[in-house]
């Protein structure tokens, strides 16, 4: 028995470059679709067709009920969905970070002021928060973004806080603070390092599950109208009759895409995670 | 006028079980060039008297007392006062240098660090002035070597960057806690060399604290011996070897492996509830009645001091 699990251990630890190359390619394939959407793409995703067509040579996904190309709205699709997820994730990083940082490093009472605001934040149902604020605001995904981030920052600072506790203890930053350096210095050149490793992969879960909700609201019809996202073609895949009538090359592809893409994601966070237990256990 | 003036310092902690007194009134001078050992077994208070200098004590602690370096208080400074002073007149050299160097950072960053913080050196200028540091100290190639990390180097080599780092401002007065805690004998003989060293070619005056009694004699010029918190004596450290005085010394040096390793008889006080009178009575072979009632005053004895009513 303990032969077969530490044998799957060793497999895994095989397969785990592959996993992470996988991820990598992935993930780069996305952001350079993204990145050169306008040059890739066959139509304007917002020109008209014949609509209702299914795949053929000219259309290699269809059109929707519009008329629209659905390979040139998946592609220009993806932008919208990766600006909400790095944005959020860029933003609730930088947030937990900083409080995770300083609350981890001055400990006392700066600690139970930062902690206990974290803990209040973890309070607030994420979603529904969002579904009121995305009703009541004019629905973008710049707010999407932004309030996913000022929301999410919370495990970052745990994170961040618990190993900031832990560098802070070491000798080098008490070595630090002996040859006369600032505080603002020990935590820029002696903490912040020393806990990057931990805010890597937790940065890039952000931008899966930023990802996702940005797709599920807009399945729920409180995204941005006037931008071509994943989810929202979806929603209109769904409230337009594709599903009834069978369309799948009209819903299938960006609900593919988004499982592909946070996939990815996941797959790089997991081999960043297994990269630093690697080096953890080399010390 | 000495270079570090310690005047009746008290440090104790305040923690759950009750207070624990680590340093009980003790004073001593740290004379300009010169290298003073405090030496005594752990838990004696050596390295708390070493924090209190540079002011890293945990908030818990609570000092009394004088310490005055070049005619200042150190224990009245503010927080920037005193980080002016860390690094640039006083540094340290830790023990186990392979924590006390950031891993992130290559080690020639690290050693010319001290020089971009408080001198706001350019970072070149810095980085030549770390090249020569690590020749100085025995790197071969100290053009490829300042771009290695600590874990790339062996524990020897970065106590070496260790003690570059300290040096690198010119401080007046090293304080050098356990230095040669966890390295071999021949990494210790290197640690020697380094001190006598920078004594000589910085005139930096250095405080050494460690329990390695061969260490002490090698180095120092003059030695104190510490016992639970009290200063127990002072002496040159040639005559200390040939003649020790305080009935604890003669115990340590029996101990040692090459005199007999003869261990001393019971376990060290607690610091919370201290025994009554001399501290060493219960232990001590020569005790007499009044030792355990009333607590002897530091005698003068020969160039020396102790801590014992046979010198009054």
């Amino acid at each position: 028995m303990k032969d077969s699990i530490s044998c799957k251990a060793e497999e895994i630890r095989k397969i785990c470059p592959s996993v992470s190359k996988v991820g990598l390619l992935l993930f780069a394939s996305f952001i350079i679709m993204a990145l050169f959407a306008p040059m890739i793409s066959p139509y304007d995703p917002w020109a008209r067709f014949v609509p209702y067509s299914s795949p053929s040579l000219e259309h290699l996904l269809g059109t929707n009920d519009i008329g629209n190309d659905i390979l040139s709205e998946l592609i220009f699709g993806s932008r919208t969905s990766i600006v909400v997820g790095f944005g959020a994730a860029i933003l609730a990083t930088l947030i937990g970070t900083m409080i995770g940082l300083l609350a981890g490093y001055f400990r006392g009472t700066t600690d139970e002021i930062l902690m206990g605001i974290t803990d209040v934040f973890l309070m607030i149902p994420t979603i529904p928060l969002v579904i009121i604020l995305a009703a009541f605001l004019s629905p973008s995904f710049w707010a999407l973004a932004l309030i996913m981030g000022a929301l999410w920052w919370t495990t970052v600072a745990r994170v961040v806080r618990s190993r900031a506790l832990q560098v802070r203890e070491m000798t080098f930053v008490e070595s630090a603070k002996s040859l006369g350096f600032s505080n603002a210095h020990i935590i820029s050149s002696d903490v912040f390092p020393n806990v990057f490793h931990v805010v890597l992969p937790k940065f890039m879960l952000t931008i899966a599950s930023a990802m996702i909700a940005e797709a599920s609201l807009s399945f729920l019809g409180l995204g941005d109208v006037t931008m071509k996202s994943w989810g929202m073609m979806i929603n209109f895949a769904f409230s337009r009759g594709g599903f009834l009538n069978g369309y799948w090359w009209w819903y299938l592809p960006p609900g593919i895409c988004i499982t592909l893409f946070v996939c990815s994601v996941v797959l790089l966070s997991f081999s960043l995670e297994e990269n630093d237990e690697m080096t953890m256990r080399i010390e | 006028m000495s270079l570090l003036n310690i005047e009746n310092l008290s440090v104790s902690f305040e923690t759950s079980v009750g207070l624990v007194k680590a340093v009980d009134d003790v004073s001593f001078k740290v004379e300009k060039d010169e290298i003073l050992a405090l030496v005594g077994e752990t838990g004696c208070g050596k390295s708390v008297i070493a924090n209190s200098i540079l002011k890293i004590l945990p908030n818990n602690a609570r000092i009394e007392g004088k310490i005055i370096y070049k005619g200042d208080n150190i224990l009245k400074m503010d927080e920037k006062d005193i980080s002016s002073i860390r690094g640039r007149e006083i540094s340290t050299i830790f023990q186990n240098p392979s924590l006390s160097l950031n891993p992130a950072y290559p080690v020639g960053w690290q050693i010319s660090e001290p020089l971009r913080v408080h001198e706001n050196a350019p970072k070149k200028n810095s980085l030549t002035v770390a090249k020569k540091l690590l020749r100085r100290f025995g790197f071969v190639d100290p053009d490829h070597d300042v771009d290695m990390y600590p874990f790339q180097l062996s524990g020897g080599m970065n106590q070496r960057v260790m003690v570059a780092t300290s040096v690198v401002l010119n401080p007046c007065l090293i304080i050098a806690d356990e230095p040669t805690t966890g390295l071999d004998r021949s990494l210790i003989k290197e640690v020697v060399e380094e001190i006598k060293s920078i004594q000589k070619t910085n005139g930096s005056s250095v405080l050494l604290i460690t329990h390695d009694l061969n260490f002490a004699r090698a180095v120092s010029n003059r030695i104190i011996v510490m016992y639970s918190g009290d200063l127990v004596e002072i002496a040159n450290t040639s005559e200390f070897f040939k003649e020790p005085r305080h009935p604890y010394s003669k115990a340590l040096l029996k101990s040692m492996p090459e005199n007999g390793f003869v261990p001393i008889q019971g376990s060290s006080p607690s610091m919370i509830h201290e025994p009554s009178g001399c501290k060493f009575h219960p232990r001590c072979p020569k005790k007499t009645e009044n030792c355990s009632i009333e607590k002897p005053k530091m005698f003068r004895s020969g160039n020396g001091m102790v801590r014992c009513r046979l010198f009054a």
